[in-house]
């Protein structure tokens, strides 16, 4: 197999001075180095786990159940020694997450960190749902005086979703609504029977509620070489058709494709190495993770993309004269402002109708609510501020459900359980969570790992305005299940713990003032100019929508910006 | 949060209480299990399984192999408390089987087979709702609530059950809304 830090240009990495370094190779990092390297950039991505190939290292992708010995419920090895991220994994796809052993953090409150540390990161894994951003959110913070204001309007970005849009290719339909912006889209995937009559129902008996297919990067045709979609619904195994969007089959092959890309994997970031004369970052220390050696890289621009949590981590962890916080960091803002979406609420019915009604294949998508709470003055709440999104499902029970409803056993028993069940509506919201600065990511003071850098200790509390949208969260979604028709609507609120959610924000805020914010309208560290942050720590409030589309828009944007300062020589 | 609160109330009742009323053998459920019974009693299991999920037109849990499925599992997967009442439980039936109807269990009729574990499924449905998920978190999960919970496990997603007794389709490439075919047995995967 020879030695996976070759990998790609298939050369000893003697280099040590590229123009551009990437730092983590996730699904905003890899979008950097698809840019970088497209722009001509001798770029170096840096991955702190080990080689991802598509399809190659897929290695669960084609088993059928029987040939997964727990069936793909976790054992109680997994839940003693992955406490947190076998709530995440499963059986097929564990390999794509970290051992919680191998990697502690400290949880001074409870926040499940769910991590993936490989080549593509958590791109393997995600849920793959693409929504746009819109001023609706990029306003709130400024009009509500909550936090700081987004220094960047939807006009600014609106360019670049459209970018990232025909590339990933994203299945969805226009729709029309200001919030929710239509973007570029390939054919949408089919409702079935029951979210149809869903979709009529609630359309007419709640005026202005909006029933849309979910916009997913699941390619519905052939796109860029990948795809289309089988409708196998495994992705987070790996796709080996290259059915959904991630780093390893999409912008990693097109970055490597150029000739300009270097991969290292197993390179953990230690620190950005700050040039106090310049003014300007002059690279990076990694330790290699396997022998734990270091190395220092060298690049004009550097691209920090190691996850909300990680990248924060890193900025603390790079101290110098010039920057005792952290890099960048004399704010105070680094590490702060944590956020992750509050969801696992919601309702449930079964409908009773469509007898003679199926389905064929597995959709790995759902139909999308948009929100429809605070839009303007004729929507506003008193109890909370801001809004939630439901995500949806029709179907009809399979032995999972049905197993656990019907009493007995024998003849009887096994005929119902083979025989579809009844129509059944689960719906889930996705609701915002504020900027709080209470919110944290710090570095522990005395606890490290077993390379020698400081555990991440993280703070996190959810607030008085989430619990307030949580009871309308669950009482919208009966309410819609009931004007539907719906029989034994129930409602649901269980524990959602920080970071469940997996959409963590916030760490390294873009914002106007230097003072309290840590990045510029540009992804720009105000007081670094060639660091770039465009994963998750840049955002400045959280929204409802799934924030990975905005990740990839702003980190072309970012990647376009860099460049031209480069040639203009501004960043050396 | 209410169910919390619940359990804790739960809880303050007393192991006593709660062994009387339910029959579970609180001083039992934390010992250390005998997993070794599990492989004396692999037939049993498969027999149990068996009336479970029965051949008909279609393969039964025994040829799909379902018991040593049963078996693994309750090892590897359940919690201390569970797999106690697991084993107590297939000692209990096996000893019920013969004090009811002076027989082993594989050697009953199908009715008998039926009686014997339609008088385990109704211990098992003691607490229900709330109650049901607080027994779960604390005394683990009654006999025949792992049996069945296995059982099905392990033959819808055996090569057996998933082909035969369900609809199987690994690369489906579409998703349409179709009629449902008299007799249509429902996808085998979700």
């Amino acid at each position: 197999m020879g030695d996976p830090k070759q990998h790609i240009n298939g050369k000893a990495i003697t280099q040590h001075t590229y123009e551009a370094i990437v730092i983590g190779s996730g699904i905003s990092g890899g979008w950097a180095a698809k840019e970088l390297c497209e722009k001509g950039l001798k770029t170096l991505l840096l991955e702190r786990g080990r080689n991802v190939e598509h399809v190659r290292d897929y290695s669960t992708a084609m088993l059928p159940p029987w040939e997964l010995p727990h069936r793909l419920e976790n054992s109680n090895k997994d839940r003693l020694e992955n406490p947190v991220q076998s709530f995440a994994y499963n059986e097929a796809n564990k390999h794509f997450f970290v051992s919680d052993k191998e990697h502690p953090y400290v949880q001074e409150s409870p926040f499940h960190w769910i991590r993936g540390y490989q080549v593509g990161g958590r791109s393997l894994t995600w849920g793959r749902q693409c929504y746009r951003l819109s001023d609706l959110d990029f306003e709130a913070n400024a009009k509500e005086g909550i936090g700081i204001d987004w220094p960047i309007r939807y006009n600014d970005i609106a360019p670049w979703y459209e970018y990232v849009e025909k590339f990933v290719g994203i299945s969805g339909k226009a729709e029309g609504l200001p919030h929710l912006p239509d973007g570029f889209f390939l054919p949408p995937m089919e409702m079935n029977c029951v979210e149809e009559h869903f979709k009529e129902k609630v359309e007419q008996g709640i005026p202005g509620r909006r029933i849309i297919m979910g916009r997913t990067a699941n390619l519905t045709r052939g796109w860029e070489n990948r795809g289309p979609c089988q409708y196998r619904n495994l992705c987070n195994r790996g796709c080996p058709f290259g059915g959904y969007f991630s780093s390893n089959s999409a912008t990693i092959p097109v970055a490597a494709a150029t000739g300009n890309l270097t991969l290292r994997p197993f390179s953990i970031v230690l620190e950005i190495l700050y040039d106090k004369d310049r003014k300007k970052a002059k690279g990076v220390k990694i330790i290699d993770a396997e022998t734990h050696q270091t190395y220092e890289y060298y690049a004009d621009i550097i691209f920090l993309n190691a996850s909300t949590i990680g990248s924060a981590q890193i900025l603390l962890n790079s101290v110098s004269t010039a920057f005792p916080q952290g890099l960048g960091n004399s704010s105070g803002q680094v590490g702060h402002n944590l956020m992750d979406h509050h969801f696992r609420v919601g309702a449930k019915g079964m409908y009773d109708g469509f007898k003679d009604k199926y389905y064929k294949g597995r959709r790995p998508n759902g139909i999308y609510i948009p929100r429809f709470r605070n839009l303007d003055e004729a929507t506003r709440r008193t109890d909370y501020v801001r809004g939630f999104g439901y995500q949806a499902d029709g179907e009809r029970e399979t032995w999972p459900d049905t197993s656990k409803r019907l009493p007995g056993f024998g003849e009887e028993f096994k005929k119902q359980l083979t025989t579809p069940g009844n129509w059944t509506m689960w719906m889930g919201a996705w609701g915002e969570t504020l900027p709080y600065y209470e919110n944290k990511v710090t570095l522990d003071p005395t606890k490290k790992d077993k390379w020698g850098i400081p555990l991440a200790s993280i703070h996190f509390r959810f607030g008085d305005n989430e619990k307030a949208m949580r009871k309308d969260m669950k009482s919208s979604a009966m309410e819609m299940l009931d004007v539907a028709g719906f029989k034994k609507v129930e409602g649901f609120d269980y524990d959602s713990v920080g970071g469940d959610c997996v959409h963590e924000m916030g760490t390294a805020r873009m914002g106007h003032d230097p003072k309290t914010s840590v990045l510029n309208k540009w992804n720009q560290m105000h007081e670094v100019k060639n660091v770039f942050i465009t994963d998750g720590s840049c955002m400045t409030s959280s929204a409802c929508q799934n924030p990975s589309l905005t990740y990839m828009a702003l980190t072309a944007r970012a990647c376009d910006y860099a460049v031209s300062e480069l040639k203009k020589g501004n960043l050396t | 949060m209410e169910r919390k609160k619940f359990i804790r109330r739960f809880l303050a009742l007393g192991g006593g209480a709660i062994a009387v009323v339910s029959g579970v053998k609180v001083y039992q459920v934390f010992k250390s299990p005998d997993l070794s019974f599990l492989k004396n009693a692999q037939p049993l299991i498969d027999e149990l399984a068996e009336t479970i999920i029965p051949a008909t037109d279609t393969p039964g849990a025994k040829e799909a192999g379902v018991g040593e499925f049963i078996s693994f599992m309750v090892r590897e997967s359940c919690s201390q408390a569970t797999q106690n009442r697991f084993i107590d439980g297939l000692r209990d039936l096996a000893a019920y089987s013969i004090l009811e109807y002076k027989k082993p269990y594989h050697k009953c009729s199908p009715s008998e087979k039926k009686a014997i574990l339609t008088h385990f499924e109704k211990k098992s449905f003691f607490y229900k709702g709330i109650v049901a998920k607080a027994e779960h978190k604390l005394l683990g999960d009654p006999f025949f609530t792992t049996l069945k919970k296995y059982t099905v496990l392990g033959y819808c997603s055996s090569k057996l059950g998933a082909t035969r007794a369900f609809s199987y389709d690994p690369v489906p490439g579409e998703y349409v809304n179709t009629s449902l075919e008299p007799g249509q047995k429902a996808w085998a995967t979700q």
